[in-house]
């Protein structure tokens, strides 16, 4: 009833303007959110804030509420990125990823750290939409992921907007001399897409993981 | 005498005795520098040199080619460096090959190969082993170089050194053997080999992971681990009461070369050149010269250090049937003191008293088996074949191997066991089948490992992130880790979630709804799963240790019953 039904989205809006016009017992916060996309694809922009901000208003108690605040502002970034307002849309996404993991809904907990990466990734893709043009600060910075046998201290230093030298302090039993080589090729490629070692994914993807938090910690955020 | 320029000289290693007067030029002064280094090393230089040349292999093996973490990993690592044997030095000591061979009731021709060769050979050299190959030996000979000259309060003086435990070692040997004619190895606390790996083992070789890769490698310690350096410092301690205590009364391998000596073929001997100085007797390393200056021929390692000290050069090292022109006043005692008979029987009823204790009493292991290295023969010949040497936790990279304590029973003490929690066993890693010296662990190439089932993984269901029924959530780490080692032993499933109680009507599109009721869960496909426990420790490292959610792994592996 309140899908797209076969790429139709006229159609599709109309529906569930109906919809959520009828009175409900339970708050349709989906609804909502479909229709705001909706709006937000044929650029009304204005109507689509109206419907997310009803949805706020209109948002389940607990033990739903955390999560569907979390899924309304997960919406209102999307509006607000489709929209240009960069600054809104990051706000949101980040109120969003620190909801998140603070939501108990009595099932579907397993959905919650999928959504919430997803969340963190738009944001770093908006952040890194900003980095393009933005210089690296010089400066060392430090950050820690997870990597294979404990945790990994990633320091890097930038120094006149580049990646100047990558310092890993950690504890991999057998790394495959990733710990040297990927270090080495992301300095060398200037990027976080590099080609893994194998038998050393785990390490690799730790230490691209570090180095992109450092990154953020050097640009703009 | 009528012909003395065709005398037989002998198999004479030692450096000649100089008087003053003679120690001129290049070789005086040489003479003069070994003499600052020590008299023994003076009187016998040759001899020296090969105790070094075997200690510095026997450390080469031990701490370079048994060393698993190069930059790129895979059974190259090791079989390149592999092309000298780090076994060697286990498999000279001919205990290890005769205890195992006794308590396995198994006749291994790769360790009693070695344990014949050397014997024979040390019927031409008696007791050469000791004198001249035993790294454990040049250690104390290091330690007495050091320590033992300087501080000579704790020696033991004559009158008393000659009491009945310098029998002891016979006793030992004797309960050793005993013990494994009963099936139970205890030769392994006790060879002089195992004693000096393991040892090196729990002190020397975990500094060098310390130092060398971190603390993270090193494996916790119990109360064994000290028990184990304590019997390491022991062997060095007694060097207080005497130069090479351990090898002159306790060391039962050396024992075994003593009663080997009854069919030797070299021996020292003196001429009626003696001029009765006494300086032989109060330098020999091993109290093996009688007052009348005759040898004592189960003590005697031919060091020939008695030969270099000699201002007449009276003594000779000769086959024992030269008689001419050497001094015979009877035959030379076989020992210093007869065997107790009493002490033999004592020590055998101990031994047998031991084996049962280990075996029947609550000392004997509990239910659990021990998950052994890939590659390990039946428990029971295992704990009768491991010589408890450590030569297969040192080249294990992680490393998985440790040593166990007491939760295996006394008979597992010191034994291999892998614990997945430390590291799992790596897919391109045979190392511990290619170091073990007594077959305990079978040599396997690497493709024969990756399909020997050493344990088996199971999923606690009240643990597993998305198969327990409170909280669940998102984790597939072993199937990631298990299908990139390539064994494909776990299989990802999609298990559905009774939303209980229902959702409320119409809060949720039936998308969200379907999202919510499904999850992919982990299954362990038993006849892949090797139990290697890599998936073990990607859950111990990841849930327990780094994002704390779980008390303990939600899947391990144990022994195949």
């Amino acid at each position: 009833m309140y899908t797209f039904l076969g790429g139709e989205p006229v159609w599709s809006i109309r529906a569930h303007e109906e919809y959520l016009a009828q009175p409900h017992e339970n708050s349709p916060t989906h609804a909502y959110l479909t229709l705001a996309s909706l709006y937000t694809q044929f650029g009304e922009f204005e109507k689509a804030q109206a419907t997310l901000d009803a949805a706020m208003k209109d948002i389940p108690g607990p033990p739903w509420q955390i999560m569907r605040k979390a899924d309304v502002l997960d919406g209102l970034g999307d509006l607000y990125a489709a929209w240009g307002k960069l600054d809104e849309a990051k706000r949101c996404y980040a109120e969003s990823a620190a909801l998140y993991p603070t939501a108990k809904p009595p099932y579907g907990g397993h959905l919650l750290p999928r959504r919430a990466a997803r969340v963190q990734s738009k944001l770093d893709l908006l952040t890194f939409r900003s980095l393009e043009s933005a210089a690296l600060r010089d400066g060392q910075y430090q950050a820690r992921a997870l990597g294979y046998a404990g945790d990994i201290d990633v320091t890097l230093v930038v120094r006149q907007g580049k990646l100047a030298d990558i310092r890993l302090k950690h504890e991999e039993k057998i790394d495959q001399n990733s710990c040297v080589l990927i270090p080495q090729r992301i300095i060398a490629a200037q990027s976080l897409q590099v080609d893994g070692v194998s038998g050393a994914t785990v390490t690799k993807e730790a230490i691209v993981d570090g180095v992109y938090q450092c990154l953020k910690k050097a640009g703009l955020q | 005498m009528s012909r003395p320029a065709r005398r037989w000289r002998g198999i004479n290693l030692f450096l000649r005795f100089r008087k003053r007067a003679e120690r001129r030029g290049w070789s005086g002064r040489g003479y003069a520098l070994l003499e600052r280094i020590g008299p023994v090393t003076r009187a016998s230089p040759l001899r020296r040199g090969v105790q070094l040349v075997c200690l510095l292999l026997f450390l080469y093996a031990f701490f370079y080619v048994c060393w698993p973490y190069a930059a790129t990993f895979g059974a190259a690592t090791f079989s390149d460096k592999e092309s000298y044997p780090v076994e060697l030095f286990v498999l000279i000591d001919p205990l290890v090959g005769l205890s195992t061979a006794m308590a396995g009731r198994f006749l291994n021709p790769a360790t009693l190969g070695w344990t014949a060769g050397i014997v024979a050979a040390c019927w031409l050299v008696p007791r050469g082993f000791c004198g001249y190959l035993c790294p454990l030996g040049t250690l104390l000979d290091g330690f007495d170089w050091l320590v033992g000259r300087r501080l000579r309060r704790f020696h033991l003086r004559e009158g008393s050194a000659r009491g009945g435990w310098v029998n002891l070692k016979y006793y030992l040997l004797l309960a050793v053997l005993v013990a494994a004619l009963g099936g139970v190895l205890l030769s392994g606390f006790v060879a002089a080999i195992p004693v000096l790996t393991r040892g090196l083992m729990f002190t020397a070789a975990r500094l060098q992971l310390l130092l060398l890769k971190g603390p993270g490698h090193l494996a916790p310690v119990d109360g064994t681990f000290y028990l184990s350096i304590g019997l390491f410092l022991a062997v060095f301690l007694l060097s207080l009461l005497g130069p090479r205590f351990w090898c002159r009364y306790v060391c039962p391998s050396g024992a075994l070369f003593s009663i080997g000596n009854l069919l030797r073929i070299g021996q020292r001997k003196v001429n009626e050149t003696c001029i009765d100085c006494r300086r032989c007797i109060e330098i020999c390393p091993f109290d093996a010269i009688q007052d009348d200056y005759t040898t004592r021929t189960a003590d005697c390692t031919f060091c020939q250090t008695c030969g270099g000290v000699c201002p007449p050069g009276a003594i000779q090292f000769v086959t024992r049937f030269h008689r001419e022109p050497f001094q015979v006043d009877g035959e030379p005692l076989m020992l210093s003191r007869p065997l107790s008979r009493r002490a033999l029987v004592a020590s055998a009823a101990a031994a047998t008293g031991t084996a049962a204790l280990v075996r029947l009493s609550p000392l004997a292991a509990g239910p659990g088996k021990p998950l052994r290295p890939p590659g390990s023969v039946a428990e029971d010949q295992f704990l009768d074949l491991c010589i408890r040497c450590g030569e297969c936790f040192k080249v294990c990279p992680g490393p998985v191997l440790h040593a166990a304590g007491l939760e295996y029973g006394w008979e597992g003490l010191w034994t291999p066991v892998a614990r997945p929690t430390h590291a799992g066993c790596h897919q391109d890693c045979n190392f511990c089948t290619q170091v073990c010296p007594t077959g305990a662990i079978q040599p396997l190439d690497l493709a024969a490992k990756r399909r020997f089932h050493m344990g088996l993984a199971s999923v606690d269901t009240e643990t597993c992130l998305p198969l327990r029924s409170q909280d669940r959530r998102d984790c597939d780490v072993c199937y990631v880790e298990c299908r990139q080692a390539g064994y494909e032993a776990i299989e990802m499933r999609e298990i559905q979630i009774e939303l209980n109680p229902p959702p409320p009507e119409g809060m949720f599109s039936e998308l969200e709804l379907s999202e919510m009721s499904r999850i992919r869960a982990p299954f362990v496909q038993a006849e892949a799963c090797v139990g290697c426990g890599i998936c073990e420790y990607r859950c111990h490292t990841r849930n327990v240790v780094q994002e704390r959610v779980l008390a303990h792994s939600a899947i391990r592996v144990s022994a195949v019953a």
